[in-house]
Parts: C-alpha cells; structure tokens; sequence
C-alpha cells in the first residue's frame, strides 16, 4: 500500500471500533461483536472469512493461526502475544514470511519508507518478514478485525510484488 | 527494552482507560485529537501543504508530528500517521533492522537523508473510542521513549 495513494483503503491500525451499547449478546449497536486477547478461537473463525484457517495452541496453550490462501498455500500467520494460558493475549502479530529473498537491507528500507502500517524486516536466520501487530487488549469488533487481517493478506500480496519488480 | 516490556506497558495504559465513557472520535475532530496529544505534552495544529491538518507536538523534549491523512475537502480524515524524524542521527541500516524485528508496533526506516525516522499508524475510519485513540497516544510516546533511547537521541 503506497503511502501516496494507498490510504484510502489502508485498514489496518492498532485500535478498535468502539463496542458501543453492550448487549448481553456481546454484539454493539450495530450487530458488531466485541473480541479480546481472551478469544482467540473466535479471532481464527473472524480470519477463516478472509482465508482457510488453520488454529493450533502450544504446550502452555498460546494460540497460533495460520490463514492459507485458496489454493492450499500459507499465506501469513497470526502470533498471539503476551497471553497467560492462552488467555488475556495482548496483541495479534500477523506476520508473512517470504523465505529467502534477494533484496538488500537498502530496499527493505525503501519499502517501510514507502508503505504505510507494516514493516519488512530479515529475521536474521535469511527470511524477509513483513509484519503488522495488532492491538487486543481494549477489544477490536469482529468487523473492524476481519478488514485489518484481509488488509494485511492484501499489504503481504502488495510486498510479494514489490519484492518480484525489485529482484526478489 | 524487550517486546513483553513495551507490551506490558502499552496493556497497562489500555486497561487503565478502558473502563471509561465511551465517546467516538473520528478523522473530522481535529480538536479532539489535538485535545488528546495535549494530554501528553504540548501539541499545536498546522496545516500540510495540501492543506489537510497536521498536529506538531512535543513529548519530553521530543518533537513529533501527526499527520491525518487521507481526507476529504481537508476535513473528514481516515488516518493518522504517527511520525518522528531525527535530524542527522544516521543509524545503519542493520540497526534499523534489528528495531523492525525486535520491537513492536513502531515501524522505523532511513529517510532519503539517510536521518532515522520512526512511524506508526492509525486507522480512524468510522471512528474510535476517545479511549482508544489516547492510548495509541500513549503507545506512541512509550515508542518514542524507547526508539530515541536505541539510536541514542537522549
């Protein structure tokens, strides 16, 4: 997503939608459900709208989502951070690995110099990382969470082009 | 300081105001935004050379600017980009890297001049909760903090 002329369908933030008008249903005024760190299975039904969604937890049961494209390919992940038995988590990473690229430290620069919201980085084991870390703790309404997540499936696509039209 | 620190930090700020009225605050309240970052230091309104708004503002001797971007007739903005350059303070680019990799949130780069500037973003279309957006302020002053103090600004 290009800085200047992009934003007008960048998505993503760290913030929420309000949860306004609480019903006992947990959905706002306008039918909109409200999702903490503590739903971390309800965040994988939200990612499965935008990809085939595959949710896993690990031995001390942090969650783990993995959102495949349609043909069957990862295409990026959901880390859960900062959780407490698999609870309470404080941020969702969305990260796409693109393996081993053949783009200098000078172009992963241009590229965070020239899109908005996510970052490309080497993960210094020889993999280009392009992540967005996303904001649980004060809750995010379902709707507002499945734009970001398809925002950032979007921004990785942008970036595997990028990457492609920059040599690699 | 470690990504769990600057997490803990920002969860604190977010579950301190979370109990609060909830009052919705989007890209056309200007004043409201501009009320909120003077809850963190001084903060004065300017405008781009498009003429869409610009909040300059100062955390702890830090000078940064928000830009709200995106708008319509200079008015009803979708975005806020979070942004803050340092004039001749040249990092490598492996320690741009390594801010990109290890931290959270804050997305850091080397401008054209090769200074080192730090960013993040906001998305404010259809609006937040007033909560919300004070603590991505205040998220954005724990970034601040933390990156002037990794490329040794203060």
């Amino acid at each position: 997503m290009q800085k200047e002329s992009t934003l007008a369908v960048a998505l993503l933030a760290l913030f929420a939608m309000p949860a306004l008008a609480q019903n006992p249903l947990g959905l706002d005024a306008e039918g909109r459900m409200t999702v903490t760190g503590s739903d971390a299975r309800l965040i994988a039904q939200i990612a499965q709208r935008v990809g085939d969604t595959d949710f896993t937890e690990d031995v001390i049961r942090t969650p783990h989502i993995v959102v495949h494209r349609d043909n069957g390919d990862v295409w990026f992940e959901g880390q859960f951070i900062g959780c407490s038995g698999g609870l309470e988590c404080q941020a969702l990473a969305l990260v796409a690995d693109f393996g081993a690229l053949g783009l200098t430290g000078d172009q992963l620069n241009s590229f965070n110099n020239e899109y908005y919201y996510v970052r490309a980085y080497a993960n210094g084991q020889g993999a280009v990382i392009v992540q967005q870390d996303v904001m649980l703790t004060d809750g995010v309404n379902d709707v507002w969470l499945e734009r970001a997540i398809r925002t950032f499936g979007h921004m990785a696509d942008i970036f595997a082009q990028w990457s492609a039209e920059n040599g690699g | 300081m470690l990504k769990q620190l600057m997490l803990g930090a920002a969860f604190v700020a977010a579950t301190a105001v979370s109990a609060q009225a909830q009052t919705i605050i989007d890209g056309s309240q200007v004043d409201e935004i501009l009320n909120i970052a003077r809850g963190y230091g001084s903060a004065t309104l300017e405008k781009q050379s498009n003429g869409d708004p610009r909040i300059t503002g100062k955390v702890d001797g830090v000078t940064y600017q928000v830009y709200l971007m995106n708008c319509t007739n200079n008015t009803n903005c979708e975005d806020l980009n979070f942004y803050a350059g340092f004039l001749d303070n040249k990092q490598t680019l492996d320690v741009i890297n390594a801010w990109n990799r290890d931290k959270r949130f804050g997305k850091a780069y080397l401008d054209s001049d090769l200074d080192a500037v730090i960013e993040s973003d906001v998305n404010l279309e259809k609006g937040v909760t007033r909560e919300n957006l004070d603590a991505a302020f205040n998220l954005w002053t724990l970034i601040l903090e933390q990156y002037t103090t990794y490329i040794g600004y203060k």
